[in-house]
């Protein structure tokens, strides 16, 4: 198995609650995306996240996640909804500025035109032990599918809240490779 | 805010990940230190794969960075042994502590493993953030969990260090292997 980087993306203002990936590759198997950013929602220090395929935001996606908040677990889920949620994925200006919250998407199989798709999520961020909202810092691990067996070509990554995603954001695609011969 | 990829193409693409150094334990209770890291990727990427030297004892894996011990650090976790799921938090410590593992099931035979990212980890214009994966199975008990550290600095991260949580030596058998990940210019 080979990583290979299709793109880095560095947000230098604070003007949009949405990042899109379009005409993404369909040269290879596997996809992940990995983000260093922060949100500037108000109040809370923690944003939640959602995200969505070819520029699909209809009824077509469900969804499942563990989520810790440093004082306990819950676990949720989604169905016939028009996102995955992503819940306490990522760190907002109001805490800390310098603080920036991590998370790591990986998609399957995207170009497979006889399979719905299906993503895992896992990040979050720790607020150092400052409370912004009574939040000290998340921790998420989900899990959703796309209902649809269209090639993926391309991902949006919103803030819940609609908050403006912030300079210093990093969002770099990849794309992972595969044998042929051994399938690994 | 359109990001069109449409350019961008396999073929002329260099591998993402990239080896930068790979450490056996060396049987001392400091641990293994990685340092002068090259500052030339966008994340690095630390895989162990070890055991505890000491019965009893649990061993979470440490690091402290960049040939200091900074305070504060601070983590939030959680984690499931299979019967329950738990999460909690640490705040103002001089290390991360990589929770997870359960008490002494991770022998040299059956290690645990963790899987750390460390994002951005060369700018000097945020704080550093740190997710780990961590696991593992002894047939009838074992724990997973997912960690996030903050590292209350903008220094770029130059080197870090990898002990056991009660001061036991790291055994020989565990394997530290650290990665560099390249991204679009690198």
């Amino acid at each position: 198995m080979s990583m290979y980087p299709i793109s880095k993306t560095v947000i230098t203002s604070s003007s949009s609650s949405v990042i899109n990936l379009n005409s993404i590759p369909s040269t290879f198997a596997h996809l992940q995306l990995r983000v260093f950013g922060q949100t500037n929602r108000s109040t809370y220090g923690i944003d939640d996240l959602y995200i969505y395929l070819n520029n699909d935001g209809t009824a077509s996606y469900s969804s499942h996640y563990i989520l810790g908040s440093g004082g306990g677990v819950n676990s949720g889920s989604s169905y016939n909804a028009n996102y995955i949620t992503m819940p306490g994925m990522m760190a907002s200006s109001t805490s800390n500025s310098l603080i920036f919250g991590l998370f790591i998407t990986d998609i399957l199989d995207y170009t497979n035109t006889n399979k719905n798709k299906t993503i895992k999520n896992m990040g979050g961020a720790d607020l150092g032990g400052t409370s912004a909202g009574g939040i000290y810092g998340y921790l998420d691990y989900d899990s959703g599918c796309y209902y649809n067996t269209n090639v993926v070509n391309s991902i949006t990554i919103g803030s819940a809240s609609g908050s403006y995603w912030q300079p210093g954001t990093v969002v770099c695609l990849y794309g992972i490779q595969t044998s042929n011969a051994t399938g690994a | 805010m359109p990001i069109s990829l449409a350019s961008t193409s396999a073929s002329s693409m260099h591998g993402a990940v990239v080896p930068i150094a790979y450490i056996t334990g060396n049987g001392s209770s400091n641990g293994v230190t990685f340092s002068n890291i090259p500052q030339i990727y966008q994340d690095l990427y630390l895989v162990v794969t070890g055991g505890n030297s000491n019965s009893g004892a649990d061993n979470p894996i440490l690091v402290t960075f960049n040939g200091t011990y900074p305070n504060p650090l601070g983590w939030t976790y959680m984690s499931s042994n299979g019967s329950s799921a738990s999460s909690s938090r640490t705040t103002s410590s001089d290390r991360i502590v990589f929770n997870g593992t359960a008490t002494n099931i991770a022998t040299s035979s059956n290690p645990g493993t963790y899987i750390a990212h460390f994002f951005n980890y060369a700018n000097t214009s945020t704080y550093k953030t740190i997710l780990c994966r961590s696991a593992e199975d002894a047939n009838g008990s074992g724990q997973t969990a997912l960690t996030i550290g903050l590292l209350r600095s903008t220094s770029a991260i130059v080197g870090f260090n990898v002990s056991q949580s009660s001061g036991n030596s790291t055994p020989t058998t565990t394997t530290f292997a650290l990665y560099g990940v390249r991204t679009v210019g690198q």
